[in-house]
């Protein structure tokens, strides 16, 4: 049967909400995770994946001590999804110097405990060196460390943790109703997207982690929550273009950055307040030029590399009004909506990425204390998965007969798990076929995933695997993965094919934007197989355009 | 800190990282692979895919979209990197001409640099030659023994000896490049023979040193780079108008590194100086069939001048070939495809250059040739190998060679 | 250097190679130059020449079908313009059905007796089959590649190779049976199985060329009836179909070995690149080409021209470290779009690269300052296509392209291929039939201006 009580309902499978669930089963509560669509599929699927020391809130110490603390408790817990990029702030006028100056002491006071060295500046000529797409024109730069996570891997491991710990994860579960009883939550109705079922779950306690749409949650309690949305658009770049990362001043004084992540470089990002469908946005010509006409001062021949894509994401800031994005807190705040006659919903408001191990700390030590339940956090301490050991990729591949930097991307991704993926070629040796030949990602890495981590379509498998998100967008492995999902979840051959349309429906969200160069014949070659090849224009009638595909 | 320290503290980081700036000179390289739409054409095509399978090679697309994305990572690929044979057929085919063959070279300087373990053990001994002699075979000990195996070779093939011209105010230098200097010596003297009949006013190096290709294959950037150095200093120091070799990779390496660092002195291989500066008139009527008879001949496209320089450099030397009396020409079909001798895979992994090699020595054996015609002395020891292992007497003779046999001796 | 020539073809296609066939056979020099190979060499097999209209989803059940609707609908498709030289001869479309049908005879003859020998009319589609399983309409096939004849008691097999992930059999299988029941037309057996054949000891990673060249190989085909035999028994298969890899130089040959053995009709798929059969048809043509004499300078890339008059009288091109100006009487430009690079695009709009000719759209308007995303619609994979790509450039009667004032570019500059605008070959599936109709027609007008001197 079923289990229909918990302890504890989370909803939202973000960074924070999986967060939630993994400080909840660990504390020993019955947990349920509930996420709309999939794990890390909103807010947190569009971020540069930045474990930020805290550089753009260098007003605010207390929190630049916490995401400091939180970096160091990252590289504790999953340092097998995390690199280091080296950065640079290339100065050039003076005035860019003194801004860097306050910068540059506030980072530096909390470098050695994130075993970084303190912010460095360096010469021209010495930064051109080390980068030479750099503005030869430069006085100076400013040269300092942050480290980046994989945001997918960390909310699904997190997630995975929380099952681990005895927790209950449901994604495509859409909570519909908040159930109340005399002031109180009793629980949640959802409706199943996957077999169209409603049911309702119980639960005196509803953590509500639903990032830019926490108000919409709460008011389903009738309980007011007040967020201001505001969206940030990325630019993706096919391959490390750079070798360090590169901070500098947008056109309004903004500061953007160039990132180099997994094997892309992020042009990141804008902020602009939105009253949107977060899932209709899609980013703007504005956006994409807002980013590449301020990142050209400094690197020239930026606009020149090939842009994959883009994406666009929403931040749920605290409702703080009438100053610029970039004053806002970027603290967060749980809100204990018992002040407003519902007693059990604490809702997020706020927060950052690196936070979330934190706001989930909080929140748990708040749902233990209602509980009346003694239980010390440990989700500083104990590894994600994956995370146990140290992996040996020459000795891997030599085993397997597989290639180094097929066991190599397969370890940035999946730690010790690596052993368990390459050993289920044994009984099927086929499976070391590359499937996706960009990244590249192996048969029995998508198998594994399947069996493993509830992937429901291949845009769930895109967040597990990176299938797709290489130069060539899906291009060449959409329609084997989906063959292999087809196999696996015994999908009819029409859900299949619409399953392969609707994640070249995805990937063109992205795609579209900033068509140009290189893309266009990347474009070319997917309507030619999918459209002049396959027919699938023709073939596919039944095919639902999502809410970003509405014809004007 | 001060600057120049924080400036070693972040080199040594980028170290750790594995990450090694590209040099301006890299950049064009690097941004030409970006152009890749991952259509796999190249597969179709590669001849090292074509020998050993795309598990073990996994080809040149693999190395456009998926090895080259991430400096950090460049380590990873040795696996793959090294079995490359440089000979640029991807890039020929490619609809967006993605620049496979040199980012190969990027990747393997910075592995070398980074991570010495992981290059194959058996392109040290190229390495040590290099630095130690600056040239890529080991110099002979005893240079009497020398000069009996140049003469050997003279007399075995009908060559007549002529001094070494080493002089000021020459036009043309003559760089018969490493393997002519110290193995094949009959290419280099054929070289001389030739210039000298046509009366050019030429020069060798009086101290000859590598182009730097080999080093450039295998990763050591540096000594390649200071060896190209060196060859500049030489020839702005000689003051010639031209440069001339016998040498398919000589030719295509010393266009790479007289475009980079700016020479301004073009350079030519003999088919085409002989075509466009002596002029075909005048090469036929100073030639002689060697034999009654005619005698069959199939050629080789070397990589290094067709993919590297100009598919026009081959129809010069047809156009040659055809100026000889005597001669038949006979196509194999496979002319142009990759002996295995490039990008140094035969020096560590000598069943993936045998394996590319099959295709040619099966489509010149196909043929009624009696004698494979090459333009260079590498191709000629490569081709000449394969056809021995095969059982095959088809004789294989360097184009100079062939044209010095048949000159009409006054 | 220099070179002269009557006729230079720049880009080394379809719509090229036609055209230097089609000047060759007019008696006229010929040299192409080709920067790399392109969308020809990537392509299934089929030669479309008309499928559907755009938008529409009933497929034309004939290329002369689809040649009369849009002759009749859109006055700026290629094929319209193949046919404006109506007035003496009767009506737009039967001159291009003429044009076009001419161009046909001409491929298969060209193709006859190659490993690319092509089958098909123009009075009936056919109906392909894809690695997908889908279908799709299409005029003409390589020989291997035509579904056979089947009825009810036919039980038709979807072989797979173990290792290579570009065809998987099972999906395939259930795809096309899925797609016979809707439509309630035979076979109605559909089995699926994976053999394993590695020609490199690995059933992993195998690459379709891998397998096409083993099966060239004496006893390779004998070896794949050999393993196909048992599946053929335990599902009782009359037929059998296979991704595109019955080899790259006997694959006609290698079926009828199959066939022999297994006693069984073998047939092909459409194939998605890295293509067999794109590569089958490229290297026919290129042979094809060397037997009339015609030069392909393989990575030459045109980079500038010049001009005297209203004629094209140099075309400098560039290769690896040499370059090369070549002296022609006559032009043809089949540089392609994306792919081939004949059309490029930035931020700023579109452009013909190397004559910088105006770029428009599928109506001829024009796309300047255009960005591509305006261009395109919401929805990737759509009935009525993208405009972007039927964008190119516009042409005259003779195909000779147009500037921005309307006028002729040169009167010796011809066009053909996807370079040209007004046809949305992805939907309209008409992409290889426009470019060798084209390519015919642009060779002979240029063979055919060369005379006029």
């Amino acid at each position: 049967m079923t289990k229909t009580d918990y302890d504890v309902i989370v909803i939202g499978g973000g960074s924070t909400g999986t967060a939630v669930a993994r400080d909840c089963a660990m504390r020993g509560l019955s947990t349920l995770l509930l996420e709309r669509d999939d794990i890390a599929s909103a807010t947190v699927g569009t971020c540069a994946g930045m474990i930020s020391s805290g550089l753009k809130y260098m007003e605010e110490p207390d929190i630049v001590d916490m995401c400091s603390a939180e970096v160091v408790h990252f590289n504790h817990i999953a340092r097998h999804i995390i690199a280091k990029d080296p950065i640079l702030t290339p100065m050039l006028e003076m005035s860019d110097l003194s801004t860097g100056g306050n910068f540059a002491e506030e980072y530096s006071k909390r470098a050695a405990e994130r075993d970084v060295p303190p912010v460095l500046f360096l010469t021209p000529e010495d930064s051109l060196e080390i980068e030479p797409m750099l503005n030869p024109e430069i006085i100076a730069s400013m040269y300092f460390e942050e480290f980046f996570i994989d945001p997918f891997r960390l909310c699904l491991l997190q997630a995975l943790d929380a099952q681990r710990h005895g927790a209950d994860v449901k994604t495509y579960t859409e909570v519909t109703d908040i159930l109340l009883e005399k002031g109180a939550v009793r629980g949640v109705k959802v409706f199943d997207r996957t077999t169209g079922e409603t049911s309702e779950f119980i639960s005196s306690t509803i953590v509500n982690a639903t990032g830019p749409w926490a108000h919409k949650i709460a008011a389903l309690a009738e309980a007011p929550l007040e967020l201001r949305l505001n969206k940030g658009a990325h630019v993706i770049l096919d391959r490390r273009v750079v070798n360090v990362g590169i901070v500098t001043k947008a056109v309004d004084g903004r500061m953007i950055y160039l990132f180099p992540h997994e094997n892309t470089v992020l042009l990141g990002t804008t902020a602009l307040d939105t009253w949107e469908d977060p899932d209709t946005l899609t980013a703007s010509h504005d956006e994409i030029e807002y980013l590449i006409k301020s990142m050209e001062w400094v690197v020239p021949s930026i606009r020149d590399a090939r842009i994959i894509r883009t994406m666009e994401g929403v931040r749920p800031l605290i409702a703080t009004w009438k100053v610029p994005e970039d004053d806002v807190t970027r603290g967060y705040e749980i809100v204990d909506h018992k002040t407003d006659g519902v007693a059990g919903l604490f809702s997020f408001t706020g927060g950052k990425l690196v936070m979330c191990r934190h706001m989930a700390e909080a929140v748990t030590d708040l749902v233990c204390e209602k509980l009346g339940i003694e239980s010390e956090c440990r989700t500083d301490k104990e590894p994600l998965p994956g995370n146990e050991d140290d992996v040996d990729v020459l000795a891997l591949a030599e085993e397997y007969g597989i290639s180094q930097h097929t066991v190599e991307r397969m370890r940035a991704r999946r730690g010790t798990e690596t052993r368990d993926i390459l050993a289920l070629t044994r009984d099927h040796p086929s499976w070391k076929s590359t499937i996706c030949t960009c990244e590249p990602v192996i048969e029995a890495e998508v198998r594994y995933s399947l069996r493993n981590e509830f992937p429901q379509t291949i845009n769930d498998l895109r967040r597990r695997l990176r299938v797709g998100t290489g130069p060539c967008q899906g291009t060449f492995c959409t329609y084997k993965v989906a063959a292999i999902l087809a196999e696996e979840k015994e999908l009819d051959s029409s859900v299949a094919n619409l399953e392969l349309l609707n994640y070249l429906a995805e990937r063109w969200k992205g795609k579209r934007p900033s068509m140009r160069g290189q893309q266009l014949a990347q474009e070319e070659v997917v309507q030619g197989l999918y459209a002049c090849v396959a027919n699938l224009d023709r073939v596919v009638v039944n095919y639902e355009p999502g809410p970003w595909e509405e014809d004007a | 800190m001060s600057e120049e320290e924080a400036y070693e503290f972040v080199k040594g980081t980028l170290e750790e990282e594995g990450i090694v700036p590209f040099h301006d000179d890299e950049l064009e390289t690097v941004k030409s692979i970006e152009n890749c739409i991952n259509c796999g054409l190249c597969i179709n095509h590669c001849p090292v895919v074509a020998s050993v399978g795309l598990d073990r090679f996994s080809g040149p697309r693999s190395i456009a979209v998926q090895l080259t994305r991430s400096p950090p990572e460049y380590w990873a690929t040795a696996d793959t990197i090294y079995l490359c044979t440089g000979c640029g057929t991807c890039r020929e085919v490619c609809p967006k001409n993605v620049d496979i063959p040199e980012i190969v070279n990027i990747v393997r300087a910075r592995i070398f640099k980074t991570r010495r373990d992981l290059v194959p053990k058996g392109l040290f001994g190229v390495h040590e030659t290099l630095t130690d002699y600056r040239t890529a075979f080991e110099p002979w000990d005893d240079v009497e023994e020398k000069e009996a195996s140049r003469d050997m070779r003279i007399e075995r093939l009908g060559l007549k000896f002529v001094p070494d011209r080493i002089k000021d105010e020459a036009d043309v230098l003559f760089y018969p490049g490493c393997q002519a200097e110290e193995r094949a010596q009959e290419v280099r003297e054929a070289g001389k023979m030739i210039l000298e009949h046509f009366g050019i006013n030429y020069t060798l190096l009086e101290e000859f040193n590598c182009c730097g290709l080999p080093a450039r294959l295998m990763g050591d950037d540096e000594t390649a780079r200071s060896l190209a150095a060196d060859l500049r200093r030489k020839v702005k120091a000689l003051g010639v108008s031209q440069v001339v070799t016998t040498c398919a990779g000589c030719t295509s390496s010393l266009n790479d590194i007289a475009r980079r660092d700016e020479w301004g002195v073009p350079v030519y291989h003999m088919v085409e100086y002989l075509v466009h500066e002596v002029g075909l008139d005048g090469v036929r009527s100073a030639l002689k069939a060697r034999s009654d008879g005619v005698l069959k001949v199939t050629v080789h496209d070397p990589c290094h001048l067709i993919r590297h320089t100009s598919r026009q450099t081959m129809q010069d030397a047809l156009a040659l070939l055809d100026a000889v009396p005597g001669v038949e020409i006979v196509p194999s079909g496979v002319s142009d495809s990759c002996c295995g001798g490039g990008g140094l895979v035969a020096y560590h992994a000598k069943d993936v250059a045998s394996a590319v090699t099959q295709e040619n020595v099966g489509g010149i054996t196909h043929t009624e040739a009696e004698r494979v015609v090459t333009p260079c002395p590498l191709c000629t020891a490569q081709i000449e190998a394969s056809l021995f292992r095969d059982g095959s007497s088809i004789e294989v003779d360097d184009l100079s060679v062939f044209i010095a046999q048949r000159l009409v001796m006054e | 250097m220099e070179l002269e020539t009557d006729v230079l073809v720049i880009g080394g296609g379809m719509a090229g190679l036609a055209a230097a066939c089609s000047a060759a056979d007019a008696g006229a020099s010929v040299i192409v130059v080709r920067k790399g190979h392109g969308a020809t060499a990537d392509s299934s097999g089929a030669i479309d020449i008309a499928g559907y209209l755009p938008g529409g989803n009933t497929p034309f059940q004939s290329g002369r079908e689809g040649l009369r609707a849009i002759t009749g609908l859109f006055p700026y498709h290629p094929y319209s313009v193949l046919g404006q030289e109506s007035t003496e001869t009767g009506s737009q479309f039967e001159k291009a059905l003429e044009r076009v049908e001419h161009s046909v005879n001409m491929l298969k003859k060209w193709l006859s007796g190659t490993p690319a020998e092509t089958i098909g009319s123009l009075e009936r589609n056919i109906s392909a089959v894809t690695v997908l399983g889908t279908s799709k309409p299409t005029s003409l096939l390589q020989k291997t590649m035509l579904p056979p004849d089947w009825d009810d008691d036919s039980i038709l097999l979807f072989e797979g190779f173990a290792g290579n992930p570009d065809f998987n059999a099972v999906l395939a299988a259930k795809t096309f049976m899925a797609e016979r029941a809707r439509v309630g037309e035979p076979p109605k057996k559909i089995a699926d199985s994976e053999l394993t054949l590695s020609p490199f000891g690995k059933p992993y990673n195998v690459s379709p060329v891998e397998i096409a060249r083993h099966l060239d190989h004496p006893g390779g085909t004998a070896f794949l009836a050999d393993s196909l035999s048992k599946d053929v028994e335990r599902t009782g298969a009359t037929h059998i179909a296979l991704p595109p890899i019955l080899g790259l130089k006997t694959p006609a040959e290698n079926r009828r070995i199959l066939e022999d053995r297994l006693d069984v009709q073998v047939f092909e798929l459409l194939s998605f690149p890295p293509s067999v059969p794109g590569l089958r048809l490229l290297r026919s043509l290129d042979n094809t080409l060397a037997g009339l004499d015609v030069r392909i300078l393989e990575a030459h890339e045109a980079m500038n021209y010049e001009q005297s008059g209203n004629r094209i009288v140099r075309v400098q091109c560039k290769t690896h470290h040499r370059s090369l100006d070549i002296l022609p009487d006559s032009v043809i430009l089949a540089s392609g779009k994306f792919i081939g690079g004949g059309i490029t695009g930035s931020e700023n709009g579109l452009s013909e690269r190397l004559f910088g000719l105006p770029v428009v759209s599928e109506d001829w308007t024009s796309t300047d300052g255009i960005r591509p995303q305006r261009l395109t619609r919401p929805i990737s994979i759509n009935s009525r296509g993208h405009a972007l790509f039927a964008c190119g450039v516009a042409v005259d009667m003779h195909l000779r392209p147009l500037d921005g004032s309307g006028n002729t570019f040169a009167e010796n500059l011809f066009s053909a291929g996807s370079v040209l605008a007004g046809y949305n070959y992805p939907v309209e599936k008409s992409g290889l039939g426009v470019a060798l109709a084209t390519g015919v027609f642009a060779g002979t007008n240029a063979a055919h201006a060369l005379q006029e001197e």
